[in-house]
């Protein structure tokens, strides 16, 4: 800015000075020209050489027009128009040049013709392009008529012109005041800002010396200061206003002001005159007083404040330091100034700080950070800094403000903070590691191992008591750091006075060397450590005590060195010991639990051994009672052993007397096919067979070496333990045998078990096999009627499918039609609602009925969809509370309570097997139709009881109403789907039928009473749930 | 996480859509009602898959009303899909259809549904509904975002 400014001003001098200088050029030039034409004219105009000779055209005129005489510049410069002066010669100038006709040169000859004076002009001659300064000179013969080109004259004083315009307006225009002197410091010209400034007209103005124009003086001092021009003037440089300048106006106003001067030159470099350019700074003056101001307080402010301060340049170079940071780092400016604050910082930080610093100075941003620096103690802290960069108005930083805040002793308390967090985690890590065992040994080994890591031992013991299983104390211990035989041939440590506190646990023993504790060496016969001891002088001892106060031992840590263990050492192994008494608590409480929890679990194994073989021989006989096939019988014995007396297979084979061999009927457990290997065994072959031939049982506990075993292999692999094989005897004749494995030992009292119960299978074993000779006679018989059968249960199941089918068929079909029939029912709805103000009295009905349609087919379709839900119900029938049932539904239903029915629920229900959604079903709809169908005025009165049977198996439940009744021959018509007897009554005509379908779903029936007009009493014949099995 | 007010209905049959549509306008719900007229649909839009690629147009539900039988994917393949996603597993469900048979109430809860609902017969009777939805679902009822607190915490390590 300042520079264009210069150079503008610089310019316009210049330019200045040139036009002056051509204008003077000109006026002379011309003077001289006039003088020699007119020398030229007197010396005679016959002296043709010098006509020829001249550098203007020359042409003569007689008294008729015609061209006599053209010299030869004349001729070069008509040349484009004629090509010699041999063609014009003797023309007449108005044919030859009819151009000039009626021009200023026409009317400029004719004149000086006619009033024989001379003329001269200049004129435009458009055929040649071009401006002539032409002069003519009457004259006895006619006309002389010099002419000259001066277009390039001519262009050259337009421009000027136009220039001297353009100078005139930029001066008038220009926010600047300008003031030109001539070489004497008198004013010539002053614009228009100068004359509002100064409070003189130009007019005025010109010619008084520049002083009383321009009066300046020292602002602060009052004193008149060197006017500048004269400087320019003598020395003829460019001169800028002192600074704090203050102009005087005519008036006496004062302006501060603000330029220079610079001499005018003309082409020869001759210094004609000065121009002074400035302008009004009062208000940037009045701006740089509050900065200063504010700086001067800011400064005050930054040496009060607890922070060291201070400010840079925009390039990083302090230039202030408050008091604050003298005193701290005790150095002068001279030596911090700029970068001299390195010197105080921690040279391994440095390079760190002044990287940042550096980003700060290169991308404007505020810097924050926390770096040491150099007390004047040479002591380092740490301070947090942070500085702010000020900028001015285009965004440009024009300051740096830091400030270094001393957070060192923040630092201090956070680190130490941050400690106390380690400690706590470090002991939190360990609690949770020894919480988590409840092992006693690993516990202790855990404690012993944590604690010397945490206290930083070399080694460490912990000596604890235990109870044995008399209930006995004795001292146990662990070591960390340290292998056992290190520690083992001294004993347990004595009772001396350095081991005493902590076993009597009066607190924590602590010595940075215990050699010279005096309570130590002071005991025979070691006098301190026993020959071949781990070297110790850091010594630290910690009871661990109970919550109950009983001490339960005492953790011990050593280190060849002295002074090991600090406070905080200290702190984590009380820390650790506090957990350790906890845990060992824990521990010891567990493994009490876990000891009673081990009788106790005795004590029930025999008592569930005992409930499990009487169940055993309960189920048996059950089994052998029966008088079913020898195989199933046989099956649901070895079932029966698998199952309670956890054998992992167990197998019955039977004596084939014709061929002499063993068939095995039954094999439970991890076996159960009765082909293979000993599927058939003969007499004395394998164990079993050993077992059968010799007549004695075998019984082992330790199958894998037991010789009798055929494949100790398979035994071991598969981890037997327990076999128990007997023969089954009847008197002495073996009828089969009995054989179990299992991966536990058997028990004498299961063993006893075993040979009642082989004595108990044997016989029914024979007896059966007598009953099977019969048997099969008869089954030849039976298999035929068995065929038929068949083919009877086959069809039936066919058309069993075929019916499921139709049944999902028919719900899926109204479980689809609902959907659409919903939709007409809410759009029907929907149009009664948004559309009743245009529909009139026949429209709203036929809606209605719509709706009424609907909501029947709805019903109906409901219906159906039941009646095929119940139809595909697949669930077992359980025992159900009838009487709850029927109150349940009563509740449920208003149509059922007083005042709109009168329904007793009379006597004793027995339990029933059903399903309780369908019996729900079946009784609420007849308890509906029981209420329905009552003469119009009648209150419905029911009556619901239950009656056995005289069979004892199945109950009825009778629904006597007093409606209007049914005829005898519309019994059975009435529980035909659709089927309904009158129109007066609304329904579907498919709850009886739902009835009748759940009634047979629950292998039940339904039947009536009826007769017209005395009412009718429907029953639901149901089975008892408590009847006893077929 | 903001929850967008958006309600998805799978259903097949637009007149149940109409009357639903009503319903929420009727019950004053301020929710969007996007309906997709089948399970493939209806995958798709959770997805951001087909023609529901733009998550900004197609956010994700606050609540999914669905259909059991559907052409193609039935109702209950599209719960079973939902609960698999990380996404759409917390979305609440509820199943609303017309089928109040056991098997299918039973199925419903074990892949997971929020509610099971039986499609009501009368407008007004939809409407209750839908008010108790709007009520309890979209009112009182609160949200877990997708993915759960899990998705948003940092990784942890020893």
């Amino acid at each position: 800015m300042e520079l264009d400014r210069e150079e503008e001003k610089l310019l316009r001098s210049v330019a200045l000075q040139n036009s002056r200088a051509v204008m003077v050029a000109r006026e002379r030039a011309e003077r001289e020209l006039i003088q020699a034409k007119e020398a030229l004219q007197q010396s005679n105009d016959r002296v043709t050489n010098i006509l020829e000779s001249i550098t203007d055209g020359f042409l003569v005129l007689d008294q008729e027009w015609r061209i006599t005489y053209l010299n030869r510049r004349g001729e070069e410069i008509l040349r484009p128009l004629y090509q010699s002066k041999e063609v014009l010669l003797g023309q007449n100038l108005w044919e030859a040049f009819p151009d000039t006709i009626g021009t200023s040169i026409e009317e400029n000859y004719r004149r000086a013709k006619r009033d024989q004076v001379t003329v001269q002009f200049e004129s435009f001659y458009p055929p040649l392009n071009a401006w002539f300064d032409i002069r003519g000179y009457p004259s006895p013969v006619g006309l002389s008529v010099y002419f000259q080109d001066v277009t390039t004259r001519r262009r050259a004083q337009d421009e000027l012109h136009q220039q001297h315009e353009w100078f005139a307006v930029t001066l008038a225009s220009i926010g600047d005041a300008v003031i030109t002197t001539n070489v004497e410091a008198k004013v010539t010209f002053l614009n228009p800002v100068a004359e509002a400034m100064t409070g003189w007209k130009t007019s005025e103005a010109a010619g008084q010396p520049l002083e009383t124009v321009f009066k300046i003086v020292n602002e602060s001092t009052r004193q008149p200061v060197d006017n500048p021009i004269a400087k320019v003037l003598r020395e003829g440089v460019v001169v800028g206003l002192a600074n704090h300048t203050a102009l005087i106006a005519k008036d006496g106003t004062e302006t501060a002001i603000e330029d220079s001067a610079a001499p005018i030159r003309n082409d020869t470099g001759e210094i004609t005159g000065a121009v002074m350019v400035f302008h009004d700074v009062t208000e940037r003056r009045r701006t740089e007083g509050a900065l200063r101001r504010s700086e001067e307080e800011f400064r005050a402010l930054a040496n009060s404040i607890p922070q060291l301060a201070w400010m840079a340049e925009p390039d990083g170079h302090i230039f202030w330091y408050n008091n604050g940071w003298f005193e701290y780092t005790g150095t002068t400016l001279a030596e911090m100034e700029g970068w001299g604050w390195e010197k105080v910082h921690d040279p391994k930080m440095l390079p760190f700080v002044a990287a940042k610093w550096t980003e700060s100075l290169r991308t404007g941003q505020p810097f924050d950070m926390e770096f040491p620096i150099r007390g004047a103690d040479g002591v380092f802290q740490w301070f947090l800094t942070r500085v702010n960069p000020l900028r001015d108005r285009e965004g440009r930083v024009v300051r740096w403000f830091g400030t270094n805040t001393n957070v060192d002793e923040v630092r201090r308390t956070r680190e130490a903070l941050r400690e106390e967090t380690r400690v706590l985690e470090l002991l939190n890590d360990t609690g949770a590691a020894i919480a988590a065992k409840l092992d006693l040994q690993s516990l202790v080994q855990t404690v012993t191992d944590s604690a010397t890591q945490l206290t930083g031992a070399k080694f460490g013991a912990f000596f604890y008591n235990v109870l044995n299983e008399q209930g006995e104390s004795f001292l146990l211990y662990t070591l960390s750091g340290a292998p056992r035989e290190a520690f083992e041939k001294f004993g347990l440590p004595r009772n001396t006075p350095v081991f005493n506190p902590t076993f009597q646990g009066e607190g924590v023993m602590r010595s940075g060397d215990i050699t010279k504790d005096p309570r130590y060496g002071t005991m025979s016969p070691h006098h301190g450590m026993p020959k071949g001891h781990l070297p110790v002088r850091s010594y630290l001892a910690v009871p661990v005590i109970s919550r109950s106060g009983e001490v339960l031992g005492g953790l011990f840590f050593g280190h060849p060195e002295a002074d090991i263990f600090t406070e905080r050492s200290e702190r984590l192994a009380v820390g650790v010991a506090a957990q350790a008494a906890v845990a060992i608590d824990n521990a010891r409480l567990y493994d009490a639990a876990q000891k009673e929890i081990a009788q106790r679990k005795k004590a029930e194994e025999a008592l569930a051994q005992r409930v499990r073989l009487t169940a055993l021989r309960a189920e048996v006989s059950a089994d052998l009672a029966r008088s079913d096939d020898l195989r199933v019988v046989l099956k649901r014995c070895t079932d029966a052993l698998v199952k309670h007396v956890d054998a992992c297979f167990a197998r019955i084979w039977t004596v084939n007397a014709a061929e002499n061999f063993l068939e095995l009927q039954a094999s439970s457990g991890i076996y159960t096919h009765l082909d293979g290997p000993h599927g058939r065994v003969k007499m004395g072959q394998f164990k079993i067979g050993r077992i059968a031939e010799n007549r004695r049982p075998h019984l082992t506990n330790d199958v894998q070496n037991d010789p009798n075993i055929s494949d100790p292999d398979w035994a071991r692999r598969e981890g037997m333990v327990g076999f128990a094989g007997y023969p089954l005897m009847v008197e002495s004749r073996v009828v089969g045998v009995i054989a179990l494995f299992a991966r536990q030992p058997f028990t004498e009292e299961l063993l006893k078990e075993l040979l009642l119960m082989a004595d108990g299978l044997a016989q029914w074993i024979q007896r059966k096999q007598a009953e099977q000779a019969l048997h099969e006679a008869q089954e030849k018989l039976s298999r035929h009627a068995e065929d038929l059968e068949n083919q009877v249960t086959e069809r039936t199941s066919a058309l069993r499918e075929t019916i499921g089918e139709l049944e999902a068929f028919s719900y899926s079909i109204s479980h689809d039609m609902r959907a659409p029939l919903r939709a007409m029912q809410s759009f029907a709805l929907i149009l009664a609602e948004d559309y009743a103000p245009h529909l009139d009295a026949n429209g709203k009905e036929y809606i209605r009925r719509i709706t009424t349609a609907a909501e029947r087919m709805d019903r109906l379709i409901q219906d159906v969809l039941t009646y095929s839900r119940i139809a595909r119900t697949d669930l077992p029938l359980v025992p159900i509370d009838v009487e709850k049932l029927i109150k349940d539904i009563l509740i449920s239903y208003p149509a059922f309570q007083a005042p709109a029915a009168e329904i007793q629920v009379e006597g004793e229900f027995p339990r029933v097997l059903g399903l309780e959604a369908v019996l729900t079903q079946c009784i609420s709809n007849l308890l509906g139709n029981a209420v329905k169908f009552v003469p119009p005025g009648e209150p419905p009165r029911v009556r619901v009881w239950a009656e056995t049977m005289p069979n004892g198996e199945t109950v009825r439940i009778l629904f006597k109403d007093n409606g209007v009744g049914i005829e005898k021959n519309a019994h059975e018509q009435i529980f035909v789907m659709f089927q309904r007897l009158s129109k007066s009554y609304e329904g579907t005509g498919i709850g009886l039928a739902i009835v009748k379908k759940g009634a047979e779903r629950v292998s039940g029936n339904v039947g009536l009473e009826s007769e017209p007009g005395r009412g009718s009493t429907f029953w639901l014949e149901l089975k008892r749930a408590d009847a006893p099995r077929k | 996480m903001i929850v967008e007010k958006l309600v998805l209905y799978a259903e097949d049959d637009e007149n149940d859509v109409f009357f639903m549509e009503r319903a929420f306008q009727q019950a004053g719900i301020e929710h969007r009602l996007q309906a997709v007229a089948d399970g493939k649909s209806a995958i798709e839009y959770l997805s951001g898959t087909g023609a529901y690629q733009s998550r900004e147009k197609h956010p994700l539900p606050c609540l999914i009303l669905l259909d059991l039988s559907m052409p193609g994917i039935s109702g209950h393949e599209v719960l079973k899909w939902v609960r698999s996603q990380p996404a759409t597993c917390t979305v609440p469900v509820i199943v609303l259809t017309s089928s109040n048979q056991e098997s299918d109430i039973h199925r419903a809860y074990i892949l997971g549904a929020n509610g099971y609902l039986i499609k009501p017969g009368k407008p007004e009777e939809l409407l209750t509904m839908v008010k108790g939805i709007k009520d309890y679902w979209l009112t009182q009822n609160r949200l877990s975002s997708p993915g759960g607190p899990l998705a948003q915490m940092p990784p942890r390590g020893p």
